[in-house]
Order: C-alpha cells, then structure tokens, then sequence
C-alpha cells in the first residue's frame, strides 16, 4: 500500500512536472538560465513536431514563448541605432511589432525539422548594468554551435536582448543591415522590406 | 643580382609597413567604415550574380549526388593541406605549444588519416585549430584595415588579404602539376560552396541588404576567430560607459559583444 502511495505521487510529480513544460510558463522569479533553457525547450519541441505542424501551426506555439523571452521594445531601439530618436511614436510602434513578427518568423522557418540536436546551458556570466551573459550550446550531428544569449531585468523578468551565435551577434547584424536601408531608402521602405521577408519566410525562395 | 635583391626586399618593407599604418590607422574605426564600397559593390553583386547562376547549382547538385561522409573526407583533406599555414601562424602567435599540437596532427592525419581524408588525431587528443595570417596580424593588435571584397574570392581586407600569399605558399597542392592542382582545386570550391549552403541559406533569408549583412557577418566571424572564439567582454563594454539618458547610436554596444 505505501508503495502504492509512493508511485501515484511519483506519477503525479512527473504529471505535473510534465505540463509545467507544456504550459512553457516562465515563473517570475526564474533565472536567466530558466528563461534560455525555456525557450531551448519549445524550440526542440517545435523542431520535433515539425513533420505533423505546418508554419502557422509551429508559429502559434513558438510566438507566446518568444514574445515572453526576449525584450523587443530594447532590441528594437538598439538595431535602428541613431535612428531611432527620429521616428516618432507610431513609428517606433510600427517596427516593434513588425520586427518582432519577423523574428517569430525567422524562428518558425528555421527550426523546422529534427535529426537528435539537443541544447545544453554552460553557465552564466555577470557583464556590466546587471546584464548577464548565457553561455549555450547546440550539438548537432556533425557539430557544435555555442549559441550564447545577452538578457537583462525588465520588471522582475529576465529577458533576452541578444543571441551570439557561432560568435556572430544577431543585433550586429541586423543593426548594420537596417541602417543601410535606412540610410538609402528610409523608414517606410525598411518596414515593406521587413514585411517582405515575413511573407517569404517558410516559403522556398 | 644583388641589388635587384635587395630591391625587392625593400619593396616586401614597404608594403608590410603600408600594411601596417593602414592596420594601425582603421583599428579605431567601427561599424560600418567600408571606404571603398562604391567599388566593393559592384564587386559583390558580380560574384553574387556568379554565385547564384553558377556556384550555388553546381553545390546543390554535388550535396545531391554526394553523399555526407564523402563530403566529410574532402573537407577534411583540403583542411589538411591549409595545415602548414595554421603551422605557421600558431608559432607567429606565439602559441607554441598549440603549434606542436598543429604539427602532430598534421603528421598523423597525413599518414595514418589517408592523406587527410581521415581525422584520427582529431577524434584523439589533437582538435582542428583555424590560423592564418589575418588572425595572427589581429592578435598582434591590428584593426580590420580597410573592407574588401574580391572578385572571386569574396569578403576580405586589407589585415587579412596578405594571408592568400601565405596560405597559397604553403599548400602542397601549389606545387603539383597543373593538370593536377587544378581539377583538385575544383573541388575544393565546389565543396567549400557546398559547406556554406546553410550559411547563405540564412542570409538569404534574413538580410534586407545582402551587402552590409555578409560585411558585417564577416567582421563579427574573423573577430571572434581572432579571439579564438572568446573575445573579452570588457574591451566590448568600454562602449557602454558612454551611454546617458537617452542612448544614442553610441551606446550600449556591450550588448553587440561578440563571445
């Protein structure tokens, strides 16, 4: 009988522990390593269903949890650089939510098959102004990425403001690239641009 | 005989000094300093257009027809043969016992690898090292130089260019017969394109301006292969320390850190 007791409540353990990560709820007062491992999570998860979802299906559950990892009103301002002063509010508006649908995206059309990649937390390093640095990495069959993540405090929750993957910094990069455009053809064209590339994405070229 | 010599040496002075200044001068310079776009341009849309209607179908059709571990073994092999160059550059970093490392594994992948086709020394105790002269100029603190883009060859600078004169002298393919050298060299290519499938794939995907994305994606790729794939976070975050109130273009480039 009192083994009985022990596996129902191992059961029940493993039950709740295993809708704990269906939920993909973040509690707030989750490391950043928690919020990283979160997102790893759904990623493989997504990755692994990805033969039975199509890309709206897959883009359903990725965009809550990538809403709630990463800080887009931050990313935002820092990939638009000098430019970002000149906007005005429905502007700035406009390409938060632009920007982040395009990121949703770009995550859906990426991770969409599975061949036994896992994610692996290193560890976590302070940087300046309470920032901290999530040193990851992602095995795949034939290699290994370190895939590492800037996040910073925004109201009690750690959220992600970049990704460093295979030392290539994804802010870096969008920033020189959107300046580029900014600079040439200006606001309006960088959003159609962005808009574009929502459209395309998940659609062979 | 003597005179044109030394003639010659002097010429080698001047430019590694040119070289040098020009290092020396860009190393403050960040970001998008690209002086010479107006011609790297023109060039980059050149080997894009080549790329597109050339290189990139003949990759799709050799991953087609090739299978995985065979692609594994060519890379291997042509990594092999740069050895001799990642030899050189690891003793002109002064990292000597890396070195010894570097020509242990080059000897045994040589030989009991098949000629380099095979890693064993890497599956043992002796890991793939990536040097060349560009690194080795970075780590003796030289800035990226000035932004190129070759026809051909693609993205480079004038820090990193000077290594496609050593890396050529030191490949052992460079001394064989034409006729050998070069169909083996095309196969080279088309497998190097081959393993940057994925990478282009991405690119394509995300970047609005092709351009500014490859140059700043090649920037961030050789400065963190300068720093040996861990470059200091405090010399990023100097950057930082100039943020105020309302950050402008200046600031928060700590979080742009490259690690």
């Amino acid at each position: 009988m009192r083994k009985f007791i022990g596996t129902k409540l191992t059961l029940i353990l493993f039950l709740l522990s295993f809708q704990s990560v269906l939920a993909n709820a973040v509690p707030a007062n989750s490391t950043p390593s928690d919020v990283v491992e979160n997102l790893h999570q759904t990623l493989i998860q997504v990755m692994k269903e990805a033969k039975d979802l199509d890309f709206s299906s897959r883009y359903k559950i990725l965009e809550p949890v990538i809403n709630e990892s990463f800080d887009f009103d931050t990313i935002a301002r820092i990939v638009m650089g000098r430019y970002w002063k000149k906007l005005d509010d429905q502007q700035k508006a406009e390409f938060i939510d632009t920007f982040s649908r395009l990121s949703i995206s770009t995550y859906t059309a990426q991770f969409d098959s599975f061949s036994g990649e896992t994610f692996e937390v290193l560890g976590d390093k302070e940087m300046k102004k309470g920032r901290i640095l999530v040193k990851t990495k992602l095995i795949t069959d034939d290699r290994v990425v370190p895939f590492n993540y800037v996040l910073h405090p925004v109201k009690d929750r750690w959220r992600i403001i970049n990704v460093i993957a295979d030392g290539i910094s994804d802010l870096s990069l969008k920033r020189s690239d959107y300046s580029t455009i900014m600079k040439t053809e200006g606001f309006d064209e960088l959003v159609r641009k962005l808009r574009e590339k929502i459209k395309s994405s998940g659609k062979e070229p | 005989m003597e005179i044109k010599k030394s003639k010659k040496l002097s010429i080698l002075i001047l430019l590694a000094t040119f070289i040098l200044l020009t290092g020396c001068q860009t190393s403050a310079a960040r970001d998008d300093s690209d002086p010479l776009e107006v011609i790297n341009r023109p060039i980059f849309n050149f080997n894009d257009s080549l790329d597109r209607h050339i290189m990139k179908p003949i990759a799709n059709s050799y991953v087609a027809i090739t299978p995985k571990p065979v692609r594994t073994g060519i890379t291997n092999f042509f990594d092999n043969l740069t050895y001799l160059n990642v030899i050189l550059n690891d003793i002109l970093q002064g990292k000597f016992a890396q070195g010894f490392d570097d020509s242990a594994r080059f000897i045994v992948n040589s030989t009991v690898g098949f000629g380099g086709i095979m890693d064993p020394a890497g599956h043992g105790t002796l890991p793939k090292h990536d040097e060349d002269l560009g690194q080795t100029f970075g780590t003796w603190g030289m800035g990226e130089g000035v932004y190129l883009n070759l026809p051909l060859l693609g993205p480079n600078s004038t820090r990193d260019a000077p290594d496609l004169v050593t890396s050529t002298l030191l490949n052992p393919l460079t001394y064989f017969a034409f006729a050998i050298s070069a169909p083996v060299s095309a196969i080279n290519i088309v497998n190097k394109r081959a393993n940057l499938l994925d990478a282009t794939k991405f690119r394509d995907e995300a970047a609005l301006d092709s351009y500014a994305f490859t140059r700043e994606a090649y920037r961030q790729h050789r400065l963190s292969l300068i720093y040996d794939g861990n470059p200091p976070v405090e010399e990023m975050e100097d950057f930082f320390d100039e943020e105020d109130e309302y950050p402008d273009d200046s600031s928060a480039e700590d979080i742009l850190i490259i690690e």
